[in-house]
């Protein structure tokens, strides 16, 4: 292992030979003189040539040995692991990174940044890794040109791309060098995004370009005692006054959260599995569909689950206003149950997450009412659009699973720009150019209705469960349906009330006290028609009979029957889905 | 049927083979072919994958499991791990296994009777479940013409019911413990005094008792036979109210007999440590009748509603003697040793077999122990006397299946508790220990072994009387069993948590997991598991063997040592179990630790955590360097920076283990088990009698960071920590070589101090030896701190005596300490708030539903988790739950249906654990005067 090498190198350097009795060393003087390994390392080189290769080879080993033992103690008293270590947690057991322009740099060091192409499980995959016992990590000129270097590679011979990030931000005495490496390495990674999908992990502590960079990326995975951002907290405290800890500040919590973190995990030997895992589903560029993987798990599996749910959810209590997980009905119709979350800790009132359906990859969009009643919000919206826009680009089929009843309004929305979350929601679905399905679980309103993959947007097919609720919205759409009847029903209690106190004045009572419990009574009664109201437009209007009578659905499905129908209609759409770049003329957002 | 090619449980051949009698050359063994049986496995838990797997292996292809909504629909990613290697055809969905009420369960008897019939299985298998041992499912199924493989009802009815069992125990000279069994038959004599009453009795309510003109019959046998009937015609023959009042009367008479000693209320539908309770007066029994009848869902009209009373054994050792019959024989498999048991949930199962007994009293004897092997001795009569009581009591009730003879022992004395009529989980410990041989009556050289109990049961099942009596063979000596549960540090449940992966099974690990670690296989990636906690916190059982007890302890050890699990809000007692199995582990395995055991355990480790988290080991350390590096000060300038240098290179080597065993006090509590007899402390400073090298070394191998190769560098020892290890000990191998044998390190210690060579080096290596020496100890000062940590809370306090029993301090009995040091362990969720506020904007319900009682009221007490009201927003009805425990002292929102704020408050409340808060500073100085208290010893 090359990291052994580099120890091996440094071990008794920063030790001078002991020469007092007491001087203490960290040496074995009993050791029996090294083994000899090679038998030809006994013919001492002294030939032209063979100083040649003594010296080509401390060149090979210069990256590794990096900036020596106390650097890389430094780096695993933090609780992390070197560039070297995290690259062997990564890559294939029985590979070996090919490392490219390891000795550029003025020291030929390799300028405290790794490229590599590495194998993960038998794929290539274009890799960089920033050596913080060097620098700090730091970017200048030279490693920025290498990162784009590297990065120009993965586009042109289409393989996935993952960085790990530990960079402390530009090499102050590199002046604007730096920022220029920045800026070639963020160009390279804008040209190649949507032509190969990336991966960026984010170790230890990024600001500034270090943070921006890697977002440029597909997904960013956090583990927990790390920080990004534009600022550390030491800028913040002078520039604001602000006292803030880093984890505040940049830390997972902050960045699940708002979903500039993707996922977030516990350690760094967690986020390069979940790089692994995620990998699974991705496919090498725009121009491939994702891996298949043949499935054990029959597809004519009855749903059974789906409808066991369902009929507990609204047959409780609470009934068709029963919230309910819909990660459930994701699990199930996936092949053995297994999928991927993305962004799970960012607005869980929606659900996108990679799965596999009869061995293709499948990117699932699902209101879940179980957390904020399903609602889109804004953070919904955005988390909606980067997924679609995501599947889009690298031939992953999308299927929707509806169930809310809208956006969700209010003042708080409205400021911080509801409209235009929509509006990149509804854009991202239109603009959708794979496979893409409909499956309405319950609630399906007004302009979440038209915007959530409805047919008129472009929906190869929208599937329905008998407990569908398609509508131009909630029962508030009386008042418009029975406009005339609601509107006698209120005249009628006007008049009621006068009667109501006339005759309660006549048998005696103050006029007061009259008004009060004819007002109370006349309010009940009112109420109970009103709700009447409610009921008849739930029955009338609220499922999916007149969504089937115009086309808008194409099929009722039954939840035991999920699975298979879902899988069917996929497996009918790929079949004619020729996996390719998305080229279509540019739009003015996205 | 789906292979499980990635299932990594499957590989170990101690539990799995081919089983196929059908394939064998002999015709007698192929007549005990199962391989045209259809079963149905109605449980869960690891006996279904267990069961799923036995009787693949057997054969059978016709093999269906059911799953509940628990298991599939309450959370994602819990859904049942064996539905991965099931097809979807053997799988039959139902509510839960159980039922909640007695209704429910005669629902979903009807439901698995119903489901034979659809899908053709003839056989229907219940592990463990709370359905294996109820009699009226038994014969549920009887009636319906299937085969249930397990004690038929008749010997459920004969030995499960504990009154019964106790009535047939005495007729067969078991020895039971001093009480009363016939709680309900004295109630009704009370009430109905005579035969002429009973008789009036059971004309009134036309039951039908053929005993009722047997004069010979004793008048409470005869009340016995009144009851019966009345059970059968789903009848209540007196209150609770009077049956409390009855064992009320029977508690007072018996503890005026047995002064100062307690007793045991138990249920007779009970188990499993449900439908007990202990109590020294009889003023508190009336209660605790409904209470215990609550539990064991016995109230219903028509339950059989008798209790016991017994003695209660309060130097108790739980031990339990397999059995197994046909009906015509039985035949004992040895015993198991459950002692090691928290609030009557066993923790950890270890053999006992006159085998095992037999060796370890010749190994005694030949080591001079003569104290030891007398125990041991005693011990073996003990096992010899129960198996012998457990075979007559087989026989008595004709089992016909597998079922289990409980027992309690206090010293030489032991008495029947009760009889398990199933399959218990911790049975794979007997079938380690003992095959069973089945011979042609015939010819003797005409036979099959049977390895697993799973595999009997089936076998008996189908072929009942024509199976002979067999005779057991020894497989390994000893065996032991430890349960992985999902609870915290402090053995409370904490239920929730994701496993995401966990290292596949080493070398003879025998691992049940539910499947768990079935990988998908499609991918061959783990699957994320969410431990719901639906029904126990049990995630799976870990076993190992061995050729003698000592063996399987040690490498049940290693197996909790290497085992790995990652997750999200993940907690298991891995780290306690291994701590308490070192604790046995390096003092005697043959220890006899009583029931009471695990808790005092727990508040002494809890005692470990409270004094590490007083001590700031950065400073420590720090101060250590400098001290090292002022005192190298009177070499040159050279010397100083060279002791700077190594100490800066021992950074992460030294603090890194120690924080570990900072973090996790079962860790340390190991560590200090494992080095107990390494050091000595004289006038409070740690004197080492080893290395600390090797025990640094040590140290490092305890936490599973070894160096392993393919492992993730995060997850072993750094490389540069690895290689300065390494040389540091090939140094000392190399020294050890050229010393004289048996020289202590405190000799060596003192060779190496002088500047005269010794162990014939010459003056030119001498030097340069001293200064490795030198270098390699400097920092190790640290370790020091770990022993210091055991004497100040006084850890060895808790000792193994001479003949095997254990001493527990009086402290660690005492239960509010036991309560404050679990708090130590675990801090409860606390709350500086005194109301609870509204978590989202909406329109509030403070119940589920119109004509449904409120979640909470004023004075409710409510627990974490517990639902406290409903928001509905746009249609939604969002149930919230409380994040902490406390109790409603006023409701700020009078009626439901009002629109709420996010962050409007709800309820005043009063939380159960209020927070209070140390100053920082206060702690700063406080940690920093403790620890410097460490250091002024240590420097």
């Amino acid at each position: 292992m090359a990291t052994r090498g580099k120890l091996k190198s440094k071990r008794n350097e920063p030790i001078p030979a002991a020469t007092s009795p007491v001087t203490p060393t960290l040496d074995n003087p009993l050791a029996d003189p090294s083994p000899v390994a090679d038998p030809h390392a006994e013919v001492i080189p002294t030939g032209a040539y063979d100083q040649t290769l003594l010296q080509a080879e401390e060149l090979r080993r210069r990256p590794y040995a990096a900036a020596g033992t106390l650097q890389i103690i430094r780096q695993h008293a933090k609780g992390r692991m070197t560039v070297w270590e995290r690259i062997d947690v990564l890559q294939d057991k029985d590979s070996r990174p090919a490392v490219l322009y390891q000795n550029w740099g003025r020291n030929l060091d390799g300028a405290s940044i790794v490229t590599a192409v590495v194998k993960i499980r038998g794929r290539d995959v274009a890799l960089y890794g920033h050596d913080f016992t060097v620098r700090a990590g730091s970017m200048d000129a030279t490693n920025g040109r290498k990162l784009a270097n590297l990065i120009y590679l993965a586009g042109k011979r289409g393989i996935p791309l993952i960085g790990m990030n530990d960079s402390a931000g530009a090499f102050v005495p590199a002046g604007i060098g730096g920022l220029d490496g920045y800026a070639e390495a963020f160009t390279a990674l804008r040209k190649i995004s949507g032509v190969v999908p990336s991966i960026m992990c984010m170790f230890g502590f990024n600001a500034g370009g270090g943070a921006y960079l890697p977002r440029q990326g597909s997904f960013m995975i956090q583990p927990a005692n790390t920080f990004f951002g534009l600022t550390g907290p030491v800028v913040v405290k002078s520039a604001l006054g602000e006292d803030v800890t880093p984890d505040d500040l940049g830390g997972p919590k902050v960045h699940g959260a708002s979903g500039v973190s993707d996922i977030t995990v516990a350690d760094e030997v967690a986020a390069l599995r979940t790089a692994q895992r995620l990998l699974g589903y991705l496919p090498d560029s725009n121009k491939v569909a994702p891996p298949f993987e043949s499935t054990s798990d029959p597809m004519d599996r009855r749903t059974t689950e789906i409808d066991t749910l369902l009929r507990k959810a609204f047959n409780s209590p609470t009934g068709f206003n029963t919230p309910l997980d819909v990660t459930i009905l994701i699990q199930q119709v996936c092949d053995h149950g297994d999928y991927f979350e993305i962004q799970p800790d960012r607005a869980r009132n929606a659900i996108t997450a990679f799965g596999r359906l009869a061995g293709n990859v499948v990117g699932f969009v699902a209101n879940n009412s179980a957390v904020a009643s399903g609602q889109i919000d804004i953070d919904a919206a955005y988390k909606i659009a980067r997924f679609v826009r995501f599947c889009s680009i690298y031939n992953v089929p999308v299927i929707f699973m509806e169930d809310t009843t809208g956006f969700l309004p209010g003042r708080d929305q409205e400021s911080r720009g509801i409209v235009q979350a929509g509006r990149a929601m509804l854009d991202a679905i239109i603009d959708l150019h794979t496979p893409r399905i409909l499956l309405i679980i319950r609630n399906a309103f007004g302009g979440a209705y038209a915007a959530f993959n409805s047919y008129a947007v472009g929906a190869d097919i929208v599937l329905a469960l008998p407990t569908t609720r398609v509508a131009v919205m909630g029962t508030a759409g009386k008042e418009y349906t029975y406009k005339k009847e609601l509107q006698e029903l209120r005249a009628s209690a006007a008049q009621r009330l006068d009667e109501l106190i006339a005759a309660r004045v006549e048998t005696g009572s103050p006029p007061e006290v009259a008004a009060q419990a004819a007002e109370k009574e006349v309010g009940d009664w009112l109420r109970a028609k009103e709700a009447e109201f409610n009921q008849r437009y739930e029955k009338e209007l609220m499922n999916p009979r007149e969504a089937l009578s115009l086309g808008s659905i194409s099929e009722i499905v039954m939840p035991t029957d999920l699975r298979a129908v879902l899988g069917r209609n996929l497996a009918f759409l790929l079949r004619r889905y020729e996996p390719g770049p998305w080229q279509s003329i540019q739009r003015e957002f996205h | 049927m789906l292979t499980p090619k990635h299932d990594p449980t499957t590989r170990n051949p101690a539990i799995h083979r081919d089983r196929r009698l059908g394939q064998s050359p002999s015709e007698w063994v192929r007549s005990f072919a199962c391989d045209d049986m259809g079963v149905l496995i109605v449980c869960r838990g690891p006996i279904r994958k267990e069961a799923i797997d036995v009787f693949r292996e057997m054969g059978m292809t016709d093999v269906g499991i059911l799953i509940s909504e628990r298991d599939s629909i309450v959370f994602p990613r819990a859904l049942s791990p064996e539905l991965r290697i099931m097809d979807p055809k053997n799988v039959h969905p139902i509510p839960d296994y159980t039922g909640a009420t007695k209704e429910e369960r005669e629902q979903r008897i009807a439901q698995m009777i119903a489901i034979c019939r659809e899908h053709d299985y003839q056989y229907i298998f219940a592990g463990y479940g709370f359905m294996a041992e109820d009699a009226s499912f038994v014969r549920a199924l009887e009636h319906a013409g299937l085969t249930f493989i397990g004690p038929g009802s008749h010997t459920q009815e004969a030995a499960g019911a504990k009154d019964e069992a106790k009535r047939t125990a005495i007729a067969n000279q078991v020895s039971v413990t001093p009480g009363l069994n016939n709680a309900t038959a004295r109630t009704l004599l009370r009430k109905y005094p005579d035969r002429t009453a009973l008789a009036k009795l059971v004309k009134e309510n036309g039951l039908t008792v053929p005993e009722m003109g047997d004069q010979k019959l004793a008048l409470e046998a005869l009340a016995d036979c009144v009851l019966a009937a009345a059970y059968a015609k789903h009848l209540d023959l007196f209150t609770i109210e009077e049956l409390a009042v009855q064992i009320g009367l029977e508690a007072a008479a018996l503890i005026a007999k047995h002064p100062g000693r307690r007793f045991r209320l138990k249920a007779v539908g009970g188990g499993g440590g449900k439908g007990q309770r202990i109590f020294s007066d009889a003023g508190v029994v009336p209660p605790l009748v409904r209470e215990v009848l609550n539990e064991v869902k016995a109230t219903g009209v028509g339950d059989n509603k008798n209790m016991l009373i017994e003695l209660n054994v309060e130097q108790t050792r739980h031990n339990e003697i397999q059995i197994l019959g046909n009906g015509a024989w039985c035949v004992a498999l040895g015993g198991r040793d459950c002692s090691l048991q928290m609030h009557e949930q066993k923790l950890i199962e270890v053999s006992i077999t006159q085998e095992g007994f037999t060796a370890a009293i010749a190994q005694a004897r030949t080591a001079g122990d003569t104290r030891k092997a007398r125990v041991l001795e005693s011990d073996l009569a003990v096992l010899q006397r129960m198996e012998a009581e457990a075979e007559r009591f087989g026989a008595a009730v004709q089992l016909d299946s597998v079922s289990t003879f409980e027992c309690i022992v206090e010293g030489a004395q032991h008495y029947f508790m009760e009889v398990n009529t199933r399959i218990q989980v911790e049975h794979r410990v007997s079938e380690l220990c003992y095959a069973l041989r089945f011979s042609n009556p015939g010819d003797a050289t005409d036979f099959f072994d049977v390895h697993s109990l799973v595999e009997v049961m089936a076998l008996v099942a189908k072929h009942k009387s024509r199976l002979p009596k067999p005779t057991r063979v020894q497989r390994d000596v000893a065996a032991i069993e430890i349960r992985l549960n999902a609870t915290d540090r402090a053995l409370n449940p904490a239920a929730g948590g994701v496993i995401i992966s966990w290292s596949d099974p080493i070398e003879g690990e025998i691992r049940d997991d539910q499947g768990i670690s079935i990988k998908n296989p499609d991918t061959d990636l783990f699957m994320r598991y969410r431990l719901a906690g639906a029904y126990d916190s049990n995630v799976a059982l870990l076993l190992a063997t061995g050729e003698s007890r000592l063996e399987s302890f040690a490498r049940v050890t290693e197996i909790l040592r290497r085992t790995t699990l990652r997750g999200i809000d993940l907690a298991t007692n891995r780290e306690f179990l291994f701590g308490i199995a070192t604790w046995f582990l390096s003092r005697d395995v043959w220890a006899k630790p009583t029931t009471k055991f695990v808790v005092p355990y727990l508040t002494l480790v809890g005692e470990l955590a409270g004094e590490a988290q007083a001590i700031d080991f950065d400073y420590a350390f720090q101060q250590i360097a400098r001290h090292t590096t002022t005192a190298a000060a009177g070499g040159n300038d050279r010397t100083v920076a060279a002791t700077g240098q190594v100490i800066a290179l021992k950074e992460t080597l030294l603090e890194r283990p120690l924080a570990l065993l900072i973090e996790e006090p079962h860790f340390l509590s190991a560590w200090l088990s494992e080095h107990r007899l390494d050091f000595d402390i004289a006038g409070g400073r740690v004197v080492w009698k080893r290395n600390p090298v090797e025990i640094l070394a040590a140290t490092y191998h305890l936490l599973h960071l070894d160096d392993q190769p393919g492992e993730p560098a995060a997850h072993r020892i750094w490389d540069h920590d690895h290689q300065l290890l390494t040389t540091a000990l090939s140094f000392y191998a190399q020294l050890a070589a050229r010393m004289p044998k048996g020289m202590s390190w405190a000799e060596l210690n003192d060779a190496l101090r002088a500047e005269a060579p010794s162990f014939c080096f010459d003056v030119a290596t001498w030097p340069k030896v001293r200064a490795a020496h030198i270098g390699h100890q400097l920092g190790l000062e640290i370790l020091a701190v770990l022993p210091m940590i055991a004497a100040k809370v006084d850890f060895y306090a808790l000792t193994l005596n001479d003949d095997l029993s254990v001493t527990i301090p009086t402290r660690l009995l005492d239960s509010s300490h036991q309560d404050a040091m679990r708090k130590v362990l675990v801090p409860p969720p606390t709350t500086k708030a005194d109301e609870i506020v509204a978590a989202m904007g909406g329109t509030y319900y403070s119940q589920e539903a119109p004509g449904f009682p409120s979640f909470v009221t004023k004075g409710t007490h409510f627990d974490r988790g517990d639902p406290l009201y409903i928001i509905e927003v746009m249609k939604m009805f969002n149930k919230v739950y409380a994040q902490f425990s406390g109790t409603i002292d006023e409701m700020l929102i009078a009626e439901s249906g009002v629109v709420v704020r996010k962050g409007q408050p709800l309820f005043k409340v009063t939380p159960d654990e209020r927070i209070v808060e140390e100053d920082p500073n206060t702690k700063h100085d406080r940690i920093r005067v403790n620890t410097d208290s460490y250091l002024a010893k240590l420097l």
